[in-house]
C-alpha cells in the first residue's frame, strides 16, 4: 500500500487544515458540519445555521484579536462570506468548528495587520485605568485581554471561553499541540500575576 | 486570579451585542460568489521603472563571479523543485533556501535539517478516523462492570473467545533465611469460566506466556533474594492438556537475564532476551525444547517490549522513554540489519504492538506531546503536559470529567503502515483521545487494530504505581490488505488506563 494508491489528496488536506473522514459526522457539531456541506451544494440558507451556532464564538475570537467590537462585527461578516465561498473545500466529517474558526482568526489577524500601519497601538487599548489589579470582580474583559499578546488572547478565548481542547486549538492556530499548551500556560501565568 | 475567575471575566464577551442576524445574512447573500473559482487576478500594466531597475540589476549580475553564483543557485533550486515534485513533497511554507536545504538534506542522507522532518511527515498519507467522544452511557457501563455482578478481569481485552490464562504464586517460609521466598508459580487455563488445566513450576518466577496454537509457552526468571545471586531466564512448553513437555533454564553467562518476547518460528520458537540490561539475545528452540541457535548483540540500555516476524527475519521493539521506542530489524541469525525510531519534532511515539501484514510493517502506537529536554524520562513523561497544567493551576481537586478531557487531548492513537525495507511510514491512521493497542489478523485475513478510547480517568497523586488511573473503551478497526478501512466496531470491552 503506498500513498499514491489512496483515493484522496493528503497534501491538499494539510493545507486546508481539514481531515479526511468522508461521510462521517463532525465529532463536535454535526449540525454545523451538515450546514457547511449544504453551503457547498449551493444552499445559502444553511448560513443561518452557521450564524446560530457559531456567531458568538467567531465574534469572541475576533474581538480577542482585534480588541474592538466594530472590527469583530466586520470579521464575523467576512467570515460567513468566506465560509460561503470556500465551503466546497471543506471535507465532510472533518472539524467544522476548526474550519470556521481558522478562517475567522486569519481575517481578524488581517484586520490588525492593516490597522497597525495607520493606528498607534495605544489608541486601541482600553481607555480606563485597569481595575483588575485591585478588584478582579470588577475586572473588564478588555483589561484582562490587554495583558496578553495577540496569540495568547486567542488561546485563552479558545480554551477558557470556547472550551476547545489543545488539539483543536492547535488546528485553528496552526501550531503544534505542545506549542498551544506552552503558550496557554504562559498566558495563564501572566493573568494570575494580575492579582 | 484563578481559572474560574478568568472564565467569569471572559463571560463578559456574551454581553457584547452581536450584529443583527438578518442584516449580516443579507450582506452575505448580496455577495456575488464564484464558489470554487479563484479570484481573478488584476491585470498587470507594464511599468517602466521596474523594467529599468531589472535591466540595471541584470547588468550588475552580468559582471564578475556573481553570474556564476546566480546560475548555480538557480540550477540548485530547479533541481530541488524537481526533486520535490518527483517525490510528491509539499513546497508550501518553505522559502527558496529551505527548499534547497531540504533537498540537500534528503539527497545526501543527512536528515539533520529541522524542516526536513516537517516535509517528510506532511508527505505521508494520513487519515483521521472518527470516533465518538465518551458518552454518559459508556461511563455507566464501566461503572456497572466494576461495581455490578461482573468481576473486572472478565472485561479485560483479548478474552472474546472465552479463554483466559491466570497466573498466581505461592510462597513458603525459608527457616534458614527467616523470610518468605517463592515456592511455586502456577498458570491455569480457563474456558468460559471453567478451569481446564493447571501447571505449576517449583522455585521459578513466571513473568508471562505466549500462546502457540493449542500449547502455551510460559517464561520467567529464577527467583532471587540477594543482589549477589544470579538471575536466570527460563521457559517451558505446556501442551493442550496442561502437561509440561519441556523446560529450559538459560545460562548465557549473564548476571541477570530476562525474556522479553517469544515468537513462533518455522521449527519451533524464537526467544528474545536481555542480558545484564544491555545485551539483546536471540535464541531459537525446536519443538522438543532443544536450543538450535544463540546469538547476542550489545544494544545499550533498552528494554525489550515486543517482537514480530518480518520476512525471514525479525523486528524487535526496544523501549526507551527518552527517545521514544526504537525498532530494530534483525536477520534470522541475529545480526542487526537496521534501526528505526519514530516521532516528530513535537511528539514522541510509543509502540504498543506490531505485526507484519501484507508485506508491510504495521505498528500500533500512540503519540504524546514531546516535553522540554529537562523533563525526567519516566513513565510520567507521557502525562507530563497534563500534570504540568494541574500543578500550575494547583488544580488537585480536578473533576474526573475535566481530567479525562485533558488526558484525551494528550493522546493520539496511531497505526503506521511502513515500508519493510526503509521502515518509513507510508500511510498512517490516527484516532484522537486514544491509545493504539493490539494488532492481529482475523480469520478473513484482515488486519484488526484495537484502539483504547480513554473514557474515564481520575487523579491519584498518592498511588505509587500510577498517577492517573481510569478506563478506556476498546474499539476495533479492520483493514484489508490494501490498507483500506473496512469497519469500525465499538466493543463492550474495557481496558485499564494506568499512567
Amino acid at each position: 500500500m503506498v500513498a499514491d494508491e489512496q483515493p484522496n489528496d493528503w497534501t491538499a488536506e494539510e493545507t486546508s487544515n481539514v481531515h479526511q473522514a468522508s461521510s462521517r459526522p463532525d465529532r463536535t457539531d454535526p449540525a454545523c458540519n451538515q450546514a457547511i456541506i449544504e453551503l457547498a451544494h449551493g444552499d445559502r440558507e444553511a448560513l443561518s445555521v452557521i450564524y446560530d451556532r457559531m456567531a458568538r464564538l467567531i465574534f469572541s475570537v475576533a474581538y480577542a484579536t482585534t480588541g474592538n467590537p466594530a472590527d469583530a462585527e466586520d470579521v464575523l461578516q467576512d467570515t460567513l462570506i468566506a465560509v460561503l465561498r470556500y465551503a466546497s473545500s471543506y471535507r465532510d466529517g472533518s472539524n467544522a468548528h476548526a474550519f470556521v474558526l481558522t478562517i475567522a482568526r486569519h481575517l481578524a489577524i488581517d484586520v490588525v495587520r492593516k490597522r497597525k500601519a495607520t493606528v498607534p497601538l495605544d489608541e486601541i487599548a482600553p481607555a480606563d485605568q485597569p481595575v483588575c489589579e485591585t478588584d478582579w470582580s470588577r475586572c473588564d474583559v478588555r483589561d484582562l485581554l490587554a495583558v496578553l499578546t495577540e496569540d495568547e488572547r486567542q488561546l485563552v478565548v479558545l480554551r477558557l471561553y470556547a472550551g476547545l481542547g489543545y488539539r483543536k486549538i492547535s488546528r485553528v492556530m496552526e501550531i503544534s499541540v505542545v506549542a498551544a499548551q506552552k503558550r496557554y500556560q504562559r498566558a495563564l501565568k501572566k493573568l494570575k500575576r494580575l492579582l | 486570579m484563578n481559572r474560574k475567575t478568568i472564565k467569569s471575566v471572559l463571560k463578559q464577551l456574551d454581553r457584547i451585542p452581536l450584529p443583527d442576524k438578518e442584516i449580516i445574512l443579507a450582506a452575505c447573500a448580496a455577495q456575488d460568489l464564484h464558489v470554487g473559482q479563484a479570484e481573478p487576478k488584476p491585470k498587470r500594466r507594464p511599468h517602466l521603472k521596474p523594467v529599468l531597475a531589472s535591466l540595471v540589476a541584470l547588468g550588475v549580475l552580468l559582471s564578475g563571479a556573481t553570474v556564476y553564483a546566480a546560475i548555480a543557485e538557480a540550477r540548485d533550486y530547479a533541481a530541488a523543485v524537481t526533486f520535490f515534485n518527483t517525490n510528491n513533497l509539499p513546497l508550501d511554507g518553505l522559502s527558496r533556501s529551505e527548499i534547497k536545504h531540504v533537498y540537500r538534506d534528503i539527497s545526501t542522507g543527512t536528515f539533520t535539517f529541522g524542516k526536513t522532518a516537517d516535509v517528510v511527515t506532511s508527505s505521508v498519507s494520513g487519515y483521521d478516523l472518527f470516533q465518538e467522544e465518551p458518552t454518559p452511557e459508556d461511563l455507566a457501563k464501566l461503572w456497572q462492570a466494576k461495581n455490578g455482578n461482573h468481576t473486572w478481569p472478565a472485561f479485560l481485552p483479548g478474552q472474546d473467545d472465552g479463554v483466559t490464562y491466570r497466573i498466581s504464586y505461592t510462597e513458603r517460609l525459608d527457616e534458614k533465611l527467616g523470610f518468605n521466598v517463592t515456592d511455586q508459580s502456577v498458570i491455569q487455563k480457563w474456558v468460559d469460566g471453567q478451569q481446564v488445566w493447571e501447571a505449576s513450576f517449583k522455585n521459578l518466577w513466571l513473568d508471562s506466556y505466549a500462546v502457540l496454537g493449542d500449547s502455551v509457552i510460559v517464561y520467567g526468571q529464577t527467583p532471587t533474594w540477594s543482589s549477589e545471586q544470579t538471575q536466570y531466564a527460563w521457559l517451558a512448553l505446556v501442551d493442550a492438556s496442561g502437561q509440561i513437555r519441556w523446560q529450559h533454564v538459560m545460562d548465557n553467562g549473564f548476571k541477570h537475564e530476562y525474556i522479553g518476547a517469544v515468537l513462533p518460528d518455522e521449527d519451533g520458537l524464537a526467544v528474545f532476551s536481555r542480558g545484564n540490561l544491555k545485551v539483546l539475545c536471540l535464541s531459537r528452540f525446536d519443538r522438543t525444547g532443544q536450543r538450535t541457535h544463540f546469538s547476542q548483540t550489545e544494544v545499550g540500555s533498552y528494554g525489550i517490549r515486543n517482537a514480530a516476524r518480518l520476512a525471514d527475519g525479525y523486528l524487535v521493539q526496544l523501549l526507551d522513554y527518552a527517545q521514544g521506542d526504537r525498532l530494530i530489524k534483525m536477520t534470522r541469525d541475529g545480526t542487526l540489519a537496521d534501526a528505526y525510531t519514530y516521532g516528530s519534532e513535537d511528539e514522541n511515539y510509543y509502540i504498543a504492538d506490531m505485526a507484519e501484514f501484507a508485506g508491510k510493517i504495521c505498528l500500533s502506537a500512540y503519540a504524546v506531546p514531546r516535553m522540554a529536554d529537562d523533563m525526567p524520562h519516566t513513565s510520567h513523561y507521557e502525562i507530563g503536559p497534563v500534570l504540568e497544567e494541574i500543578y500550575a493551576g494547583k488544580d488537585f481537586e480536578i473533576s474526573n470529567e475535566a481530567l479525562t478531557q485533558k488526558v484525551r487531548d494528550n493522546y493520539t492513537a496511531l497505526l503506521l503502515i511502513c515500508d519493510p525495507k526503509s521502515g518509513e511510514p507510508q500511510v498512517f491512521y490516527s484516532v484522537a483521545g486514544s491509545l493504539g493497542a493490539a494488532l492481529s489478523v482475523n480469520e478473513n485475513g484482515e488486519l484488526v487494530w484495537e484502539v483504547e478510547s480513554i473514557t474515564d480517568t481520575f487523579l491519584s497523586l498518592a498511588t505509587s504505581s500510577f498517577t492517573i488511573g481510569g478506563d478506556s473503551t476498546v474499539y476495533r478497526y479492520t483493514f484489508d490488505a490494501a490498507g483500506t478501512l473496512l469497519s469500525q466496531e465499538k466493543t463492550e470491552i474495557a481496558a485499564p488506563f494506568r499512567k
